[in-house]
Order: C-alpha cells, then structure tokens, then sequence
C-alpha cells in the first residue's frame, strides 16, 4: 500500500518558487492498477518520483507498506528503492550495454546473485517480456517497443513489490503501446504488483487501470474507480479530459425529442436492453453517439439516445429498473 | 638525397623520437589519472548533478580555468622550482613531464566533464531508481555511458600534449620539437626541420587514427 499524505513539491526557479503539486493525498492499494492523468506540467512526473523519492517532498508524508520513506536513511533508501521497479518514457538503457547486461545491472548493484545464477535469472527474465534471442544485442538496434519490454524486465529483476510507469508509452505507437500495457497487465495479475502509471493518454487508464487520479495544476481533482471516473466525470477538468480522448463525441444536429445519456456496466452491457424496452413500451430511438467498449475488465455501454416517440418517461423507468444509468444530455 | 639530407644524425633523430614518446607517454598516463578525477567533480559538484556543491564547484572551476589561462611557455617557466622539488631537475624528459601536467591536466578535465554532460539523465535517474550508490552510479553509468567521449578526449589530449612537448624544448628537455627548432630553424638547417615535423605529422596522424577507431569501437548508439 502507497499512500500520500498532503505531500507538496515546490521548485526554486529564476521567477521565484514554483509549486509542482500542492497537498495531494492518495491512496493506492496493494495490486492494483493505479493511473494517473494529467497534462503536462500538471505534476505527474513529480508525483511519481515521490514515491521513491527520485524527488523529496516539501512538505508531507510519503508511506509504503507503512514506512515512511523520507525518513530512511541512504542505505535503507537504496534497499528500499530495490523493491520498486520503475519504467521511463525515454527507457534509460545503458547504451553501452548489452540488453543482458542492461537486465543484469540492478542484480549486479545489489550483488546478492552472481554468476550462474545471475545468467539464469537474466535469461528467465528476457524471457518473460519476450526477449530471449535479443540478449546480445544493444539497445540501439532494437525498436522502440523492445526497449521497454529490456526496461521492464530489468525493473522486474531485484522482485519488487511495486512497479512505477512514468509515460512508459508515451514514445510508443498505438500497436506497441497496447502489447506493453498488455504485459504490464500481466505482470499485475500474476505476479500480484501493485502497479502506479502515469500518463496523459485517456487509451490508458481505460485499458489497464483499476483506478485513476486526475491531477490539474499540481492538485487532485478527482479520483475513483476508472469506471466511474471515465463514465462520469464530476471535475471540469476530468470531464473535459475525457472529451478531448474522443470517447462519445456525437453525430451533431439536435434531433426531437428527449435527448439521455445511457451508460450501463457489466453484464448488462451484453443484454438486447434497448431492443427490449423499446418493443415494451413502444418508444422509438435513434442512436446519436455511442460506444460499447471495456474499461480495464468491465464492458461497458454508453449511449447518446433521442427518445422520439412514444412513451418515454415509461421506457427510462423501465432502463433504470434494469440497472441503466440515465442522465439528461 | 644525399645531398639534401647532409646534416641529419640519424642517431639523433632516433633518440629526439624515443624522448619525444617518453614525454608524451608518461604525461599523457599522468594526465589522464589526475585529469580523470578532476572532470568527474567538476561534474558531479555541477549544479543539479548528484554531488552538488556550488562553492567546492566555484574553487575547481577557477582553479582549472587559472591553469589553463597561462601559456604553456611561462608555465614552464613558473614551475622550474617545483618541479625540481618533485623530480629533482627541471631539464631533460624528466624536468619536462610535471609541467606537461599540470597544463594538460586541466584541459583534459573540462573534456571530461563535457563528456559526462553529454550522457542521457535518464539513465542516470534509472541508475539512482534501482537503488545504486554514487560511486556505483560514476563507475558503472556514467563513466561507461560517457566512454566513448572520454576516448575522443584522451585522442584530443595526445595530440596536444604533442606539440606541448615541442615547446618544452625551451627548458631543454629534448625531443622533436626541440630538434626542430635548434637545428632546423636556429641553424637553418631545412633538412632537419622537414624530417622532425614529418616525423611529428606521422605521430599525430597514428594518435588520431588509434583515437578514432577506439571511439568506433566504444560507440554502442
């Protein structure tokens, strides 16, 4: 368990002191998938970096596990930073290595496993990210997407606990961008790590993540379920976060009628709810804006209807009975 | 060919050669152990770096820029009493040498330091993030991650310190250059003057080209 308590981060700079994040607590539980969005400059990098202290609090408290890591001292600081795996946006390959060595480098820090089973270790390593026949190569002959993966088996080596993503993707294409989130999807499940990312990239959170902070402007504007946070953004900047990432954009004109926003989770996403109501009742309804999708694990619907004819107060009633959220649009 | 090469002693030009390698060898060894140490705290006390230390920066810096603002001549000059302190004579190969140092040490070290400059934070800030100390940090990132630059430095460093020994000759510490200029320009005698700067036209071209090819031979981008 990570948790911030009212931690601020201010910079001196030539223009006076700036703040990068002022008094934001979270909380991010054990295994879980934990996101945070953000533009840039919004205080996500310095976030991150909190958490093992790549940079210090102002002010506040930093706990993992309970500890509290602004309180250890350099050498419990090290041992403490050996159970937290980190993955960048620009990689941070040794390029004068080889992707072996690159992987073997923070066991050779530690240097608790030497020699053979270093080499075993390294090999089992390349060969959970799907590296195993690039051992010998440098990081300057592989493509974008296999540097990252060289990146998260060596934040897997030492078997940390919790793995950082600081805009592990952000230099990464869509395609390739996915396979690592995939994987990172992976190493959470089976592996049980608690997992904090970073990103301004909506694509994500709704793929990988449990549950998202929104931080503007170096403070937390809203946080939850990435569900909830997705599907109804309450925060002027979640929200307009949310439309920017081109989720439900709709047809445009204004059709008559009732306009309402459906949104529904889980199971019902997979039943002909619509279709059903609508043969009940009687309404008629044209779909302006939609998508049926998954967040992380969750199918979700979400719909712009206009209710054009007929009963509609009857055919919302009979939505919301079946577990359809409605809003007015 | 007889005709033109009449004032060469070929036994000279062998021993000018030997003593002009000694010279450049043994300081360029020197200069390297001490320049190293000193370009990695001129970076590590930069500001923002690991071990920043503005006023301990400021004190290297001055006296890394005062070194290299006096002209090797005078340098030679100004340093006969301590070097006969530290080796016992300020002439020959051996007088030559503490000198050759202390000038090119500095300007090896601002090599260093903009090398080191030169390699990615981010691998430095992973470095950190795995729980290294600063010493794993300078002799396992940054020095290997800055290698091939230190080796352009060093290729840099030879070829200069090559024609410093030239200038050395002022104190008499043999050589090449000293060749060069007693003979060939002294006494007018071209012949020796055209065989010395051929002879040290061939050296820097080796350095240059040995240089170049351990740069390649580093370079993993």
């Amino acid at each position: 368990m990570i948790e911030l308590q009212d931690v601020s981060k201010s910079f001196r700079s030539a223009a006076g002191p700036v703040t990068a994040l002022g008094g934001v607590s979270l909380t991010v539980e054990r295994s879980e998938v934990f996101g945070v969005i953000g533009r840039s400059g919004a205080g996500k990098s310095t976030l991150i970096r909190l958490i093992n202290l790549l940079e210090r609090p102002t002010s506040g408290r930093v706990l993992v596990e309970g500890t509290d890591v602004t309180a250890l001292d350099p050498a419990e600081l090290r041992a403490f930073r050996r159970r937290v795996g980190m993955i960048f946006q620009h990689f941070g390959l040794l390029s004068s290595q080889t992707v072996a060595a690159n992987v073997a480098f923070p066991l050779k820090l530690e240097g608790r496993v030497k020699g053979a089973a270093l080499k075993a270790r390294v090999g089992e390593l390349l060969d959970r990210v799907g590296l195993a026949d690039q051992a010998r190569k440098y990081p300057a002959q592989l493509s974008g997407g296999q540097k990252q993966r060289v990146g998260i088996a060596r934040a897997l080596a030492t078997g940390p606990d919790i793995l950082l993503c600081d805009e592990a993707t952000s230099a990464l294409d869509p395609e390739t961008t996915r396979s690592i989130l995939d994987l990172v999807g992976d190493l959470n499940r089976e592996l049980g790590l608690t997992v904090v990312l970073i990103t301004h990239g909506m694509d994500v959170v709704r793929q990988v993540c449990d549950r998202v902070a929104v931080l503007d402007h170096g403070r937390l504007v809203e946080s939850g379920p990435a569900v909830d946070v997705l599907l109804h953004p309450q925060a002027a900047e979640t929200k307009q976060l949310v439309a920017e990432a081109d989720l439900f954009e709709d047809v445009g004109g204004r059709p008559p009628g009732r306009i309402v926003r459906l949104s529904y989770v889980g199971d019902t996403a997979h039943q002909p709810l619509l279709a059903q109501v609508a043969r009940d009742t009687g309404v008629d309804f044209s779909i302006l804006a939609g998508r049926v999708s998954r967040i992380k694990d969750t199918p979700y619907g979400q719909l712009t209807v206009a209710l054009t004819e007929g009963p509609a107060d009857a055919a919302i009633a009979r939505l919301q009975a079946a577990g359809v959220r409605v809003e007015a649009a | 060919m007889d005709g033109f090469f009449v004032n060469i002693d070929w036994a000279d030009i062998a021993k000018a050669t030997w003593d002009t390698l000694v010279m450049m060898g043994v300081s360029l060894a020197l200069t390297v152990l001490f320049g190293l140490p000193l370009g990695v705290l001129l970076f590590l006390t930069g500001k923002g770096r690991l071990l920043a230390q503005p006023v301990a920066n400021a004190v290297l810096s001055a006296v890394v820029n005062l070194l290299r603002s006096v002209p090797f001549v005078i340098l030679l000059i100004v340093m006969i009493p301590f070097t006969v302190l530290l080796v016992g004579t300020s002439l020959g190969v051996a007088g030559a040498i503490p000198p050759l140092v202390v000038g090119s040490a500095p300007f090896f070290a601002r090599l260093v330091e903009s090398a080191l400059r030169e390699v990615d934070r981010g691998v430095v800030e992973a470095t950190q993030a795995m729980g290294a100390t600063t010493s794993q940090t300078v002799f396992r990132t940054l020095l290997p991650e800055a290698m091939p630059g230190i080796l352009a430095a060093v290729t840099v460093t030879a070829v200069a310190l090559v024609s410093y020994t030239a200038m050395a000759g002022v104190v008499g510490a043999g050589g090449l250059g000293d060749l060069a200029i007693r003979f060939g320009y002294q006494r007018f005698q071209t012949d020796v003057m055209v065989v010395t700067v051929a002879l040290l036209l061939v050296l820097v071209q080796i350095l240059q080209i040995a240089g170049d090819r351990l740069v390649v031979h580093f370079s993993r981008r």
